[in-house]
């Protein structure tokens, strides 16, 4: 009983702490808090995303709770454009265009929480820091740096909140340490109570065109994929292979990871007269390849530069089919 | 479209120094007594401040506190409730720019200005020159050099299916590359179009 009392006090000590000064120079103790942040703290506010010389004002409403985490995402800008997410799925709603996305889970709650991020093995390829201190929507903030060891994947300067360690500024940087894509709150409310209206879409999306992608049909394979590679960038590997059946021949897609970034092969059957992406092609900071093989069209899809997605394309092939 | 929309819209079209100068007006009166709009304010010119050079390193200027403390000593000077937007429209002309202009020199402007109420009430301010924010209606951002919409809408839900999969995007705020598939293209068409074009490999490599 001693033991169980004494260990609740520990517990709510460590609770108590702000996050500083339980992490203290440690960048992973730092990172992993941020991810449990993202997993278990409700929060609600305005940020800026900026890329290629333009910028966005979002509105972001974020529960955790028993019913999994929602989040709902508003464009302050131009029209309402919205991303809802749950457990179940994701959906983009852009009503300029009069268009719904839909994409279904179907392994509720792991896919949820993404693929873990694994900083302190990926030493080989990245430098972590502790830098200075910051202050961002008037709250003190911590900088990690996450500095790439060669031109295969970008980097990271995340500004987290001393108290949390919720991200609250975050610039995704290349090999250079030139920012390519920065995002800032201008405005945060941390821990409070969200409403279920606040995470309901604004427009039904009725009369739009509703592209869904349904996870009835979707298998996770276990190493089991007729896609191959030659050889990988250096540090990548696949952690995830999954088989989707929709005509005759299924079709594929792959995420491989160096612990941080991440990459996704999408391999389809050939169909005639579907158009298909040839070479490169990029949206905000991610780069996107597509390679026409024998009988199958292969897309990369990644947050990674141009050379890696390229060298995917080059490396990519299907066997025995 | 309902009324807090509607307002929004009338304050982003000023900053776009889009609107006349009696609504100009009305909606300055309004933002005197709406911290809300004074905010949203804000925003918009946090946007034009990024889109110009960056992110500030730090917060910088709080420009809707300027925008409040100049209404407060406007009320103190006998109620010029409209200076601001009378400031507003007659800097126009003058300085050649759109009213997507600096709150902190329209501030200086109206206490220095006409009245003469003197620097030592000038509310202190930083801040850039003022600039103007480009008038572009805003497009959905694409992905670069793809003509067919088919293709677009194909590789949007590839990187919506690529993102549930992401551990970047975490590292990015969690919310990363969701922004991406709703951000919008608010860039001249010249320049949106200078983009990449695919490389020619419609043939079969194996």
């Amino acid at each position: 009983m001693n033991m169980m009392r004494g260990l609740l006090i520990l517990f709510l000590l460590l609770a108590a702490m702000p996050a500083h000064a339980r992490f203290g120079e440690n960048p992973d103790a730092w990172l992993k808090q941020m991810e449990t942040a993202l997993e278990t703290i409700n929060y609600r506010g305005t940020f800026v995303y900026i890329h290629d010389e333009q910028a966005e004002t979002m509105r972001v409403f974020h529960r955790v709770g028993p019913d999994g985490t929602r989040e709902r995402l508003i464009s302050l800008n131009g029209s309402a454009r919205e991303v809802l997410r749950d457990d179940d799925q994701v959906k983009c709603i852009l009503p300029d265009d009069k268009a719904v996305f839909v994409e279904k889970r179907h392994d509720r709650g792991t896919v949820a929480r993404g693929i873990p991020l694994n900083a302190a093995r990926n030493t080989e390829h990245y430098e972590f820091q502790l830098l200075g201190t910051g202050r961002i929507a008037g709250r003190s903030s911590r900088l990690v740096a996450i500095n790439p060891r060669d031109g295969l994947r970008y980097g990271y300067r995340l500004w987290l909140d001393e108290e949390t360690g919720l991200p609250l500024r975050s610039e995704l940087v290349n090999n250079d340490g030139q920012p390519i894509e920065k995002m800032m709150f201008t405005e945060i409310e941390i821990g409070v109570e969200i409403d279920d209206e606040l995470l309901l879409p604004s427009v039904s999306g009725d009369g739009f065109k509703w592209h869904v992608r349904s996870a009835e049909k979707e298998t996770v394979l276990q190493n089991t994929s007729p896609v191959r590679f030659e050889a990988l960038p250096a540090g990548y590997r696949i952690v995830r292979t999954e088989a989707r059946t929709e005509g005759e021949q299924p079709s594929y897609h792959l995420v491989l990871s160096d612990g941080l970034a991440s990459v996704s092969v999408f391999a389809e059957p050939l169909q005639e007269g579907k158009p298909a992406l040839a070479g490169l092609s990029r949206i905000g900071a991610v780069n996107a390849f597509g390679v026409r093989l024998p009988e199958h069209h292969v897309t990369i899809v990644g947050e990674v530069p141009e050379a890696t997605v390229a060298a995917i394309a080059e490396a990519v092939s299907l066997t025995g089919k | 479209m309902n009324m807090t929309d509607k307002v929004l819209e009338q304050v982003s079209a000023l900053a776009d120094d889009e609107l006349d100068s009696r609504e100009a007006e009305l909606l300055l009166e309004r933002m005197a007594r709406d911290s809300g709009l004074r905010d949203a304010w804000e925003h918009y010119h946090l946007v034009g401040e990024a889109m110009r050079n960056g992110l500030p390193h730090t917060q910088g200027a709080d420009f809707a506190a300027c925008v409040a403390a100049v209404v407060e000593q406007d009320d103190r000077n006998g109620g010029r409730r409209f200076a601001v937007g009378r400031m507003l429209l007659q800097l126009r002309p003058v300085a050649g720019m759109a009213v997507a202009v600096s709150v902190a020199m329209l501030a200086v402007f109206t206490l220095q200005g006409p009245t003469g109420s003197g620097p030592s009430e000038v509310v202190p301010i930083a801040g850039n020159p003022p600039a103007t924010v480009p008038l572009i209606a805003p497009r959905r951002v694409d992905f670069s050099g793809v003509r067919s919409a088919e293709l677009q809408d194909q590789l949007r839900s590839y990187l919506l299916n690529h993102s549930e999969h992401s551990g970047s995007s975490r590292m990015r705020g969690g919310v990363m590359p969701y922004v991406q598939i709703a951000a919008q293209d608010t860039r001249p068409v010249d320049a949106a179009e200078e983009d990449p074009k695919p490389v020619n490999a419609e043939q079969p490599r194996k």
